[in-house]
């Protein structure tokens, strides 16, 4: 983990709201005032559930979102308004892999096709022989043999194209790599060679990743910061380890609580614990903390809206209790849990 | 709901002003206006000078079409300019054939296109290669074409049907009825087709879906997944395109009153536009585009009930 | 016309809001032609030679007048007989189809150059541009075109050209509307976003990535457009409002034939021959819909396989489910490949039993061949004994008393799985109805209660709402709810968490357990989670390329893995591992369906492969008791079993 104060971050998102219009509804507020600052060389994870607001968090430095307020900075670079000549020269140093490898390469056009474009358009002196070259390289890169190039992407299996797209995002090597739910779609087996694929391809390229997933034990198997999200709002920031090992928010908390975990005696201690169920989600929040209606701690204070604030852990969290309250991480939850053998 | 169908009606309204000031300035283009029909090749220009002013046809034509429109919102649609008839009575004449040979049509073709349609999709087979058959089938011979098939064998050979002319509800359902078997026929014979293959599309895709694995591995009746929830499902789509149907319908219905002799609104649009009668096409414009409007809302309506998610509240 | 078919693609604006099905992944490669469509361009290419050399070939005067020799047969002097005015029928005929074909390629023409490019544009580039061209488009297709066209042609008479140039104006808002909605269904696929991020210009995404895409549908269309410009220019033939008498035209010719049906019926098959064949095949090449006929009744099963002995197979008393040696094959029309093979398993009455497994180890087949769903083009063989009775053996309608009554099923997808367009408490009291000798009124307040059972606190309000109304966890509520309905004694829960999120997965678990206690039901559930297992079986089964790989008691298996396979795949979940440490991985993918290996299918990716795996299939052994598995290096009370790291 290198964190420098002095050095310029990688991406930095200040003040950042996304407010999406939709036809015949009331906007829909994808991101409130969130901050977010990825260092060189760093590995940020974004947890939360469906509507958090993490894939608009990973978007927002494409320019793909509407963005309503705040700032998106790359390498210091504004970019919040930037045209789209600016954002062509911009996709050079940040790229992004998605979720579904099924829907992120064109069925009817050959791998190199699809894998020499970002060449085309920022490397456009080079020769046919030098772009085959590339494309060869960046599939060693990613384990992948070279004749793969000529074959359609229907040839491959789910974990084989999530190789293509990020062979794919690595041609121009970006400093910044936003991953959105890399994993999710694949199975087990497959998950652990891709996270192991990421995590070699960062000591070897120098890259930051933005790592988004609704799974904290993956993101904190790769991150080295965490990040959670709950409808728009960062509730909780911090060290992944020490995040895991002493919560600062309830949310948090209570996704750690939820997962299960493949121990069955431990998961039972984790169900029996799990006292404080979760109330189901109301549909609306009255202007104080967006988690209130759901925590089993609210006090009268959450109908203020808390401010993200540092944590004695080292992390900041977004509770108005989080001193008073002992959120003990549930057992199972920290790895150091289980007997390594 | 309510907004929903205000919005509909006025589109709908937009709908009739454009297509009626289309229609409008189409018209005004004829060689030879309104005044030349009246008076005839002999007149001087001083008369024809004359009547031009009289009937107004000096004034720019936006304001022509804006007096026009003025009184079709009172109910006035002008006199024919030839016979000198009401407009609106000579509509209403003529409305009982059309509406007759549509409604019929519209009746037969969704009855048998659905039935058609959902036995294929349930049955398959040779019953299901049928009505892929009929479907192109019914689009590759024009309606005209088999209106011709029709008389020749129903009429002239068989002589199970008169050959041609339209018989009044009024005067006698009986005939009014055999005066419509044919054309009713002719008309709805590529419509059947089309729905029934639409519908069979539709039901296939539907029957994959997983709210009726659903429902089939919990023991809903076969009946009811079917003619419930299946059917209902695919009907949406068809439906939906049910409105450019009923357009293309009244297309076709033109050229089966030509081919039947129907003193209908189409035998009376081809008859005024070759003698440049302003206010009658713009009659039979107004009429037509009113039923268009009236089934797209009613479709609108169907659709609505069908499918809770095409409204919004 | 017939403008209908234009339309009879469908519109993923509409409600039902579906993906086209021209645009799935099957269609994206271009196939081999069907000979129908060879046939029909052949035929199109023949009539468009020949109108082109209508002077050579023709032999007679299109417009000479021989009235000695009106309305004659076909043969002799002339080839396809005359018409009323003693003109020669093939002459008109070809003369005509210079005529008629012009008219269409002008239509067409019309048609596609304002249709496509518009419709590209608005469908690419949204804005203000696709607000106002739709609008219009709209207005366009609720326009009766034929009485626009006889209008027109009352300004131009007999101006066949301005008649086809309006047809092209009105019918490319049908074009528009088609290319549009195509065009904006790709726009939102990732690869386009993915391209956007390479830095590719709105230029080059629309040329590499979007028109290869929408160009069949474009084919189709336009093929559809012309077959619409030649019904309608018959039809203006027809009418005798085309072109000025004498000069011929296809609808001409018609309208000649139409005037003496009567009496001579043989002038009018030539031309209706004609103008049927090109029509069809302009519909044909414009035809993309394929069909996949789904049927409601079950393959016949045990095909070529002696009628084994029914009786001899009796599950143990407490026993629930016996399934045995139940294999699933696709037929030769569906791949010819295996999907369950040989699969052995038990459920006791009350016991919840895991089917543990990646994509492609038959999981979810297995689980639904129970209830008579495998999928249409499957053989399935073996027993499935349910309380006595042979679920193979049973008519569909045996099976269907079964269903919902004594086993259900709650499926992965809780937001597809209700029937859109019904209210959550109709299609739960329909369910009541099913199973129980109810009335309505009954059946409503019964399916509130089994509301209340699955802990939904606002039974009447959730009952009122529609499926698109309510939350993902909600609506997996409602399908338990569903599923409850005929107190089954087995239910079948493939993957009934996956798609929820982790907090709304806990719930749902928690559920699952109360009612299966609550009801002393068994439960099959199948998933890929460790945690799930953990969770809530007391049993596992684990599967790989649709084979049992190990199968034990849930504590054992998780301290006793066994077989290879399993523990590679526990030590590859992150939750078991110390963060920030290289994960445990498996080499390799699973092996597809029918491409399975003859020995040890884990083989290739197995870390302890020796020679002898791939010699013959592996045969599965007693570890200890109620233990299994399916791995020659494992031998019984074996102490040196893998043990997970």
């Amino acid at each position: 983990m290198s964190r420098e104060s002095s050095s310029v971050p990688v991406l930095e998102l200040e003040n950042l709201s996304v407010t999406y219009r939709r036809r015949r509804q009331a906007p829909f507020e994808a991101l409130n005032n969130v901050h977010l600052r990825l260092e060189a060389g760093e590995t940020l994870g974004l947890v939360g559930e469906s509507g958090s607001g993490k894939t608009t968090m990973g978007r927002a430095p494409f320019g793909l979102v509407p963005i309503t307020s705040g700032t998106v900075r790359l390498d210091g670079e504004d970019v919040t308004h930037a045209t789209a000549k600016e954002r062509t020269r911009l996709t050079a140093r940040m790229q992004m892999v998605f979720q579904d490898p099924y829907g992120s390469l064109n069925p009817v056009r050959t791998i190199q096709d699809t894998m020499v474009e970002p060449l085309l358009v920022h490397e456009p002196g080079t020769s046919a022989a030098q772009r085959a070259q590339r494309v060869a390289e960046a599939l060693d890169r990613v384990g992948l043999p070279r004749r793969a190039a000529q074959r359609l992407p229907r040839e491959f299996s789910g974990g084989q194209r999530q190789r293509i797209a990020i062979a794919r995002a690595l041609m121009l090597k970006p400093r910044l790599l936003v991953c959105d739910e890399p994993v999710s779609a694949l199975d087990l087996s497959v998950q652990a060679q891709i996270l192991n694929l990421l995590a070699d391809l960062r000591a070897e390229l120098q890259i930051s990743y933005l790592f988004i997933s609704h799974d904290l034990a993956v993101v904190r198997h790769i991150a080295d910061r965490v990040m959670v999200l709950y409808r728009g709002h960062v509730v909780e920031e911090g060290d992944a380890a020490a995040m895991a090992a002493r919560p600062g928010h309830p949310y948090t908390h209570a996704l750690l609580s939820a997962a299960p975990v493949p121990d069955p005696r431990t998961q039972r201690t984790r169900r029996q614990q799990r006292q404080e169920r979760l109330t189901a989600p109301l549909p609306t929040t009255t202007g104080g903390c967006v988690f209130a209606p759901r925590c089993p701690h609210v006090i009268d204070a959450c109908d203020t809206p808390p401010r993200l604030t540092p944590f004695r852990t080292g992390g900041l969290a977004a509770c108005h209790r989080m001193e008073d309250l002992r959120l003990d991480p549930p057992p199972g939850t920290a790895a150091a849990d289980h007997p390594a053998s | 709901m309510g907004t929903f169908l205000l919005r509909r009606l006025m589109r709908s309204a937009v709908l009739i002003v454009v297509v009626t000031f289309l229609t409008y300035f189409l018209v005004s283009l004829t060689p030879g206006d309104a005044a030349y029909t009246l008076l005839g090749a002999r007149a001087t220009p001083e008369q024809l000078q004359a009547l031009r002013h009289d009937m107004e046809l000096d004034q720019p034509l936006v304001e022509q079409y804006w007096r026009w429109l003025s009184s079709a919102l009172h109910g006035d649609f002008g006199r024919s300019l030839l016979t000198q008839q009401s407009t609106s009575e000579v509509l209403s004449q003529r409305l009982e054939p059309t509406v007759s040979l549509l409604a019929g049509t519209v009746l037969v073709s969704v009855a048998l296109g659905c039935l058609f349609g959902v036995l294929a999709a349930v049955r398959g087979g040779w019953l299901g290669r049928l009505v892929d058959l009929v479907g192109q089938m019914g689009l590759a011979v024009p309606n005209f074409v088999l209106g011709l098939i029709l008389i020749a064998v129903f009429a002239v050979n068989m002589r199970l049907f008169p050959v041609s002319g339209y018989i009044a509800f009024a005067e006698d359902p009986g005939l009014w009825i055999r005066s419509l078997v044919l054309p009713v026929c002719g008309l709805a014979f590529g419509v059947i087709g089309v729905m029934a293959r639409q519908l069979k599309v539709s039901m296939e895709e539907v029957m994959q879906r997983e709210f009726i694995t659903a429902m089939r591995a919990n023991g809903y009746p076969q009946r009811s997944i079917i003619y419930r929830h299946a059917l209902r499902n695919a009907g949406l789509p068809v439906v939906a395109n049910l409105g450019v149907i009923v357009v293309g319908m009244l297309s076709g219905s033109v050229l089966m009153e030509s081919v039947f002799a129907l003193p209908g609104l189409g035998s009376l649009l081809v008859q005024a536009s070759a003698q440049a009668d302003l206010p009658l096409v713009e009659g039979v414009v107004v009429v037509m585009t009113v039923i268009i409007v009236a089934v797209n809302i009613g479709v609108d309506l169907i659709s609505a009930w069908l499918d809770p998610r095409v409204v919004r509240p | 016309m017939s403008a209908e078919i234009l339309s009879s693609t469908p519109d993923p604006d509409s409600a039902a809001g579906q993906r086209p099905k021209f645009l799935s992944k099957e269609r994206a490669r271009r196939g081999p032609y069907r000979p129908a469509t060879l046939l029909a361009g052949a035929w199109l290419i023949l009539i468009t030679v020949a109108a082109g050399a209508a002077p050579l070939l023709a032999g007679h005067d299109p417009l000479t007048q021989d009235l000695a020799q009106v309305q004659v047969g076909p043969g002799g002097e002339h080839l396809l007989g005359t018409d009323s005015l003693g003109r020669d029928l093939l002459a008109r005929l070809l003369h005509g189809s210079r005529t008629t074909l012009l008219g269409v390629a002008v239509g067409v023409g019309v048609s596609v150059s304002i249709g496509v490019p518009l419709g590209l544009y608005a469908g690419y580039l949204r804005g203000r541009v696709d607000k106002v061209a739709s609008a219009v488009a709209e207005i366009l297709m609720s326009l009766p075109g034929l009485i626009i066209l006889i209008t027109v042609l009352a300004v131009y008479p007999y101006s066949m050209i301005a008649a086809m140039v309006t047809f092209g104006v009105l019918s490319s808002a049908a074009l528009f509307r088609i290319v549009r909605n195509v065009t904006m269904a790709v726009a939102q696929d990732l690869y386009i976003t993915a391209a956007k991020l390479a830095g590719l210009s709105r230029r080059q995404i629309l040329l590499r990535h979007i028109l290869p895409r929408i160009r069949p549908t474009v084919v189709a269309q336009t093929a559809i457009v012309a077959a619409l410009a030649l019904v309608t220019q018959l039809g203006l033939g027809f009418l005798g409002i085309d072109t000025r008498p004498p000069h011929a035209t296809w609808g001409g010719v018609l309208q000649d034939a139409s005037t003496v049906i009567a009496v001579s019926s043989w002038t009018v098959v030539p031309p209706v021959v004609v103008v049927t064949l090109t029509i069809l095949a302009f519909g044909i090449l414009g035809d993309t819909t394929t069909s996949q006929p789904y049927r409601l009744t079950r393959a016949r099963t045990r095909t070529g396989r002696p009628q084994a002995p029914r009786t001899t197979r009796r599950a143990p008393a407490d026993q629930l489910l016996c399934v045995e040696h139940l294999t699933v094959v696709l037929t030769r029309g569906g791949g010819g490949s295996i999907l369950v093979d040989d699969v052995s398993f038990g459920i006791g009455r009350g016991e919840i039993v895991g089917l543990v497994g990646e994509s492609g180890a038959g999981k979810s087949v297995t689980s639904r061949a129970i209830l008579g769903l495998q999928p249409t083009q499957a053989k399935v063989d073996g027993f499935i004994d349910f309380d006595g009775l042979n679920l193979l053996d049973l008519t569909d309608k045996e099976l269907h008393h079964l269903r919902g009554r004594r086993i259900a099923l709650v499926g992965q997808e809780p937001m597809v799985s209700l029937d859109p367009t019904i209210r959550i408490g109709a299609q739960l009291a329909e369910a009541v109805r099913a199973h129980q000798k109810v009335g309505r009124k009954e059946s409503h307040r019964l399916a509130r209660q089994l509301l209340t059972d699955v802990r939904i606190s606002d039974p009447s309000a959730v009952a009122d709402r529609y499926p698109h109304e309510i939350s993902g966890g909600m609506a997996q509520r409602v399908c338990i709810a569903v599923a409850l309905a005929g107190n089954p004694e087995l239910l079948i829960a493939d993957e009934p968490t996956t798609a929820l999120d982790v907090t709304v997965q806990a719930e749902i678990l928690d559920l699952l357990r109360d009612l299966q206690r609550e009801r002393n039901m068994a439960v099959l559930l199948v998933t890929h989670d460790w945690g799930v297992v953990a969770d809530l079986c007391d049993r596992a089964i684990v599967l790989y390329a649709g084979q049992i790989v190990e199968q034990a008691a849930t504590e054992r298996l998780f301290d006793h893995s066994c077989h290879p396979y399993t523990a590679a795949l526990r030590a590859a979940d992150p939750h078991q591992q110390q963060p920030g440490r290289r994960l445990t991985t498996i080499g390799g993918s699973v092996p597809p369906p029918g491409s399975w290996p003859p020995g040890c299918r884990f083989a290739d990716r197995c870390v302890s492969v020796t020679e002898e795996c791939s010699n013959a299939a592996v045969p599965l052994h007693l570890v200890a008791e109620g233990h299994i598995t399916r791995c020659i290096h494992v031998r019984a009370d074996d102490k040196e079993a893998h043990r997970v790291p």
